[in-house]
């Protein structure tokens, strides 16, 4: 079933339009160019693309047949697209056809009243057994080889899966990744979740090889002690990370013990998501840093090591570790002593962590110091923060930074260059290093922090 | 949803091994003297009845020192019990010994994606202005046990802040486990209140306790 879902050979749109503003010609579209917004991470599907239309001929050059089942070929993937009262029709269609998974754009289900929750129903009911479902009411699949949805663009090609209950989110997130470069392997919005649910997509990917690591956006959670057994093993070899709508406690009845008002539905889920060991995101923009650093760097065991070109801006960041518990020693004598050796530190250097190597620092002093403190047992990890200074070098820096990540990759680093355009570059290398960096030492610290407990829960 | 009665959940706690304070429930006035001689002084009266959630905010509680004072604590709890909530069904009074400690809560409620999940927390004003607790999905066994009391900011307070001792920890733990088994085996409760649990250095009693089923 991955297969058919993740890497069909034949897709077929029922439901395709020649109609430039709908959703069918959207669907096409962007499965034959990649995307109806160009970019360049844009990619046409390379399998074969089939339409359904009974009206038309051709739609942008695709003969367009009047019934799924005229299709002469073995079709794995439909993305239906017609409206609500037909799909129950197309989907026994497909059944016939032995298409193995559908996907269901089509809205007017269980979102949508009693009528439509009933018309779901039998949905589920026809399906069971014979066809997997994915939706409805759905924006559909995307992965490195196929847009298999109406979502505007193609991301770049990453390591962090996607599987979100809300597609307006995802179409949001494939242009900001573009822009930030954030690497994507799969995007899957789960819709309704008549069929495949949250759970079953985690096991999917669970075997995919692009995917390292799997973020959710959740709404809800239908079958809470699936989801935990399913998560709980996943999370183990892939981690999983999770952003959960729906916190605040709005309308809630009154009610006669403290137990029922304090265990409130949000708490639940957060109970249950730390039992099954995954990480717990605050917003949309963690959910996206915890998941690229676990992507992209190696837990990380124990303390760490700061190193600055901004007293300030070290502290900071050193405040933030302490407050989640994050171990920022004091260095060995003989390594204040290596330092002092290299006579290129700067007369008023820190000597103590987080070692402020002075806004003079030149790429030789960023290599000088990040090397000797990486040598150092006990260090774990390495922050390394630049502020944009008259003589800093951000490429060089960054080179430097991926040297020393080469010599030690066991040491996870991640950086804080701060700044706009004028370290664009220098942040450019160091991310198709995969080495993450983060505007705000906030960010850099919560994704030490994630190393740390990935360490711990892995050992 | 539907609120056990007192001697029923009395029953089901003993069954569980959920210790509480020397209880008795009194039926008529005949019989409220020989009852206090089993629970002894100091002691709480508190009406009993399936209507009231909130027993303490009506006057429905009340301490009683001495003998002396135990006849005029009755006449006013059922007269405060009357007078604020005439509807309720008054089915006597509960004595119960009082217990010193630091109160803790313990509790489940049914959930309706992941089913029963275990509450812990400081209690008293704690839990209500800090909403100091931690969960759990059930079951919950001992290590978790210790996680979820570990968790708690407060903590520190029943590990003893200052020159206070620590409170018993094992038997806290043991009483989180033993109401874990207990929902485990009957899907049927959809809510358990013990607030409070009181914990000393010695032991630890569920002082007050619902117990609802759907």
């Amino acid at each position: 079933m991955q297969n058919a879902i993740l890497n069909p050979r034949t897709i077929a749109v029922i439901g395709a339009s020649r109609d430039k503003n709908s959703v069918g010609f959207g669907i096409l579209k962007n499965l034959i160019s990649g995307g109806v917004f160009h970019s360049e991470y844009c990619r046409p599907f390379q399998g074969k693309v089939y339409a359904v239309n009974p009206n038309a001929d051709w739609i942008l050059n695709i003969k367009c047949h009047p019934n799924i089942k005229n299709v002469n070929d073995e079709v794995d993937l439909a993305i239906i697209c017609v409206p609500s009262k037909l799909v129950l029709q197309v989907i026994k269609d497909c059944i016939k056809k032995k298409v193995r998974a559908a996907i269901i754009i089509s809205s007017g289900f269980a979102e949508d009243g009693e009528e439509g929750k009933k018309l779901q129903e039998k949905l589920l009911e026809a399906a069971k057994g014979k066809i997997r479902l994915i939706g409805p009411n759905c924006l559909g699949i995307l992965t490195s080889k196929m847009n298999a949805s109406f979502a505007p663009s193609m991301p770049p090609v990453g390591d962090v899966a996607f599987i979100t209950q809300s597609g307006a989110l995802a179409d949001s997130i494939i242009d900001w990744a573009i822009t930030e470069k954030y690497g994507l392997s799969t995007i899957i919005s789960t819709g309704n979740q008549a069929d495949m649910d949250t759970a079953d997509f985690i096991e999917l990917l669970s075997t995919d090889e692009n995917t390292k690591v799997i973020a959710l956006y959740v709404e809800g959670i239908d079958d809470g002690a699936k989801f935990m057994k399913i998560a709980e093993r996943v999370n183990k070899t892939k981690p999983i990370v999770v952003l959960k709508a729906g916190r605040a406690e709005n309308g809630l009845k009154a009610i006669s013990s403290h137990t029922g008002k304090l265990a409130t539905a949000y708490k639940t889920y957060e109970a249950a998501f730390k039992q099954c060991g995954i990480e717990i995101a605050d917003s949309i923009e963690e959910l996206f840093d915890i998941a690229k650093t676990l992507a992209k760097q190696k837990p990380c065991r124990g303390d760490i090591a700061i190193i600055t070109n901004g007293g300030g801006v070290g502290v900071l960041c050193a405040d933030y570790c302490q407050e989640l518990g994050i171990n920022v020693p004091e260095f060995e004598k003989s390594t204040i002593k290596k330092l002092d050796k290299t006579g290129l530190m700067h007369p008023a250097y820190s000597r103590r962590n987080p070692l402020d190597i002075i806004g003079d620092a030149l790429p030789e002093r960023y290599e000088a110091a990040i090397n000797i403190i990486l040598e150092e047992k006990h260090i774990g990890g390495l922050v390394v923060i630049q502020t944009l200074q008259t003589m800093t070098n951000p490429e060089r820096n960054a080179r430097v930074v991926i040297d020393a990540h080469h010599k030690y990759p066991d040491k996870p680093i991640i950086c804080c260059f701060m700044g706009g355009e004028n370290v664009r570059k220098g942040i450019n290398l160091l991310e198709a290093s995969n080495i993450p960096n983060f505007q705000d030492p906030k960010r850099v610290a919560r994704a030490m922090q994630i190393l740390i407990k990935r360490f711990e829960k892995t050992q | 949803m539907k609120l056990l009665p007192t001697d029923k959940i009395i029953s089901i706690l003993a069954k569980n091994k959920i210790p509480i304070p020397k209880t008795k429930l009194v039926n008529s006035k005949k019989e409220l003297f020989n009852a206090a001689k089993i629970t002894g002084y100091p002691l709480f009266i508190k009406v009993n009845s399936p209507d009231l959630a909130h027993k303490t905010d009506i006057g429905a509680v009340k301490k009683v020192e001495k003998e002396e004072q135990l006849l005029e604590a009755y006449n006013q709890v059922i007269k405060n019990t009357r007078k604020k909530m005439p509807k309720a069904r008054v089915k006597g009074v509960i004595l119960q010994e009082v217990k010193f400690g630091k109160e803790v809560i313990i509790g489940v409620k049914k959930d309706p994606q992941f089913n029963h999940v275990l509450l812990f927390g400081l209690g008293g004003i704690f839990v209500e202005i800090f909403k100091d607790v931690s969960l759990r999905i059930v079951p919950v066994n001992e290590k978790d046990a210790e996680e979820m009391i570990k968790e708690i900011k407060g903590y520190q307070i029943l590990k003893g802040a200052r020159d206070e001792k620590e409170v018993n920890i094992e038997e806290l733990k043991k009483i989180i486990v033993n109401v874990s088994k207990l929902v485990t085996a009957n899907k049927n409760i959809s809510e358990i209140d013990l607030n409070p649990v009181i914990v000393n250095q010695k032991e630890a009693v569920a002082a007050d306790f619902k117990i609802m089923v759907e």
